[in-house]
């Protein structure tokens, strides 16, 4: 099973509508290795569009609820606990991929690709970003599918306010932020140039080889969740003596999903056929003997008759 | 625009005040431990000098480093004008609850993207615990929210904190519920302990401060001020939708300035008497106020659909 499908398969789980930004995502990081245009695709396209987006969805599926008697609030729960994973996750696949020193000395002579294929990056981020802007065009479309039944068209704008719930206006919103970020981006310009600085890593001497890497930044988050994950972890130290000679550290996070669900299923699938292929031997005469086999047996069953 | 103009003014002029919050807590807080400790306005003091100050930035740091503070401060400045005061507020940015959690979202992917530009560690290790303790407390925020707008039957903020002041609200376990888990939200979003200690210098113990680390000046002055916006934003919001308090106009914003005093209080009181926890625990913590939030609903589903 490739990593990619079961990866997939998880976002389509986690909710299907996340699919459109993360897919987005995935293709404008890894297209992408240190242009400063996708750099700030990659940031603000998936982001921005795909949170508002992912917001706007679940607002729907709020207020729908609201007027349901039951509130299944763990699918809420689940819901977002899936939005803080997917900014993390972000965070560090723009991370790691788009930002910081160049962690490989193929990556330090890069250049930028021609517009023809920063192009379709360029529309993905920018319809993400579009949706995320007016989810109302999107969502009165999709409304349709929803079963809970379509939204009523006067909930459905530029400003969303589906009944039971407040005001939803991602419009004024996005430009008020940008408009606020660039008064103090200006602000910020004003008390004169920025003084280049060494970085602050308690005073050692910047190394490559301190470099924060991804598994660092999501160990913490590995720990807590050892119980889910099953992270594995092997230490051998070669010892000279009473000398440390040699330490191998090894650590995997399995795919439970390869291991618990599709392999098992995958092999009683294969065994199955495995049985299957034997009686299909592509011999004539096999297949003939099959026929009369067949034959002899509605005959005996028109003869006996059914029931 | 909805509600009263005064509350209104004062939703505003809480871009202002905001620094006044932990300010007075840490003031509090200094009493409380046997020291005279610093003005209330001590923040002020320390926003002017920043300001005056140019921003630096470490080599190999491009313009996600550069942008971070003035998008996150203002995310948060956004924020703090859709948390509604007396039940009043602008309304043109949105009322929903829903818009606050992207919101505070928004501000923590960009300093935490903003972590990895420069790629130090010590910024990195703290965007990672932070990222790591908003996995669990984004769900909660949201869950008590989600408890809350079931006594008031809409996710609209200024119905949520209306109906804080209807006794039948106060009858419902599950308003309480909630009422606790937030409190654990208000913990780990304004970093104070035992989620996180924000008087610290250690940079291995950092979460909220990592990723101010490298930044100086004009930049941390916005940081700074983004931290007490969390703080505005807290407080007033638990204050609104938990206590009930009077909803007509000058009334109001005085019983809401005295519940966010008396809440400051409660958490300098709270920070002096708790040592910070093991950041692995921290989780475990707010998975205790999930199940809080678990209980309120159950007592929901069983008590009927009112």
């Amino acid at each position: 099973m490739q990593p990619t499908l079961n990866k997939l398969f998880l976002i389509l789980l986690c909710g299907l509508l996340l699919v459109l930004p993360s897919t987005a995502a995935a293709s404008g990081n890894l297209a992408a290795l240190q242009g400063d245009l996708r750099r700030q695709l990659a940031l603000a396209g998936p982001y921005d569009g795909g949170y508002v987006y992912d917001l706007s969805t679940k607002q729907a599926l709020f207020s729908e609820r609201a007027s349901a008697t039951r509130p299944p609030a763990s699918v809420e729960k689940l819901y977002t606990a899936t939005a803080a994973l997917a900014v993390f996750c972000f965070v560090k696949v723009v991370g790691l991929v788009l930002l910081g020193p160049h962690r490989q000395k193929a990556v330090a002579s890069s250049h930028e690709v021609p517009p023809s294929m920063t192009g379709p990056v360029v529309v993905l981020a920018a319809l993400c970003l579009a949706i995320g802007v007016a989810p109302g065009v999107a969502l009165g479309q999709m409304g349709h599918l929803s079963p809970f039944g379509a939204l009523p068209a006067s909930a459905v704008g530029i400003t969303l306010a589906v009944p039971g719930s407040g005001v939803f206006a991602p419009v004024a919103l996005a430009a008020f932020v940008v408009l606020c970020a660039a008064v103090l981006q200006l602000a910020r310009r004003r008390a004169g140039t920025t003084a280049p600085s060494p970085m602050w890593i308690c005073g050692q001497v910047p190394d490559s080889r301190l470099a924060w890497t991804s598994a660092g930044f999501t160990k913490s988050l590995l720990l807590v969740l050892t119980v889910v994950l099953r992270p594995r972890r092997t230490v051998s130290v070669e010892l000279d003596g009473v000398l440390v000679h040699s330490v191998v550290h090894e650590s995997e996070v399995p795919h439970l999903f390869d291991e618990l669900l599709f392999r098992p299923v995958l092999g009683r699938v294969l065994a199955a056929s495995r049985v299957l292929r034997r009686t299909q031997s592509g011999s004539l005469r096999a297949y003939l003997t099959y026929l009369l086999v067949t034959l002899v047996v509605v005959l005996v069953v028109v003869r006996v008759g059914v029931g | 625009m909805r509600g009263n103009v005064l509350a209104i003014a004062v939703q505003l002029s809480g871009l202002v005040l905001a620094p006044l919050l932990p300010g007075v807590i840490q003031t509090i807080k200094a009493r409380l431990q046997g020291r005279v400790g610093t003005s209330p306005l001590q923040p002020y003091r320390d926003l002017r000098r920043l300001w005056g100050k140019r921003s630096v930035a470490p080599h190999d740091s491009t313009y996600v480093y550069r942008l971070a503070p003035s998008l996150s401060a203002a995310a948060l400045a956004c924020a703090v004008l859709v948390a509604p005061i007396g039940a009043s507020t602008i309304g043109w940015l949105g009322s929903d609850m829903l818009v606050l959690i992207g919101l505070l979202a928004l501000a923590r992917f960009s300093t935490a993207a903003a972590a990895w530009d420069p790629g130090g560690g010590f910024s990195l290790m703290g965007a990672g615990r932070d990222l790591m303790f908003s996995v669990f407390a984004e769900p909660l925020l949201l869950l008590a929210f989600v408890l809350v707008a079931i006594g008031s039957h809409s996710t609209d903020l200024v119905q949520m904190v209306a109906a804080a002041g209807d006794p039948h609200v106060a009858t419902l376990p599950a308003h309480w519920c909630a009422a606790l888990a937030f409190g654990l939200v208000v913990l780990v979003e304004t970093g104070r302990q035992p989620i996180d200690n924000p008087d610290t210098h250690l940079e291995l113990t950092m979460v909220h401060e990592g990723p101010l680390l490298e930044y100086a000046g004009r930049d941390l002055a916005m940081l700074q001020w983004t931290a007490a916006a969390r703080h505005w934003l807290m407080l007033v919001l638990a204050a609104g939708l938990f206590i009930p308090l009077p909803l007509t106009a000058p009334w109001s914003v005085l019983a809401l300035a005295a519940a966010v005093a008396a809440l400051c209080a409660v958490v300098a009181l709270v920070e002096t008497s708790l040592a910070k926890m093991r950041i692995l625990r921290v989780p475990v913590l707010l998975g205790a106020g999930v199940a809080t939030c678990m209980i309120g609903l159950a007592s929901w589903i069983a008590g009927g659909t009112t």
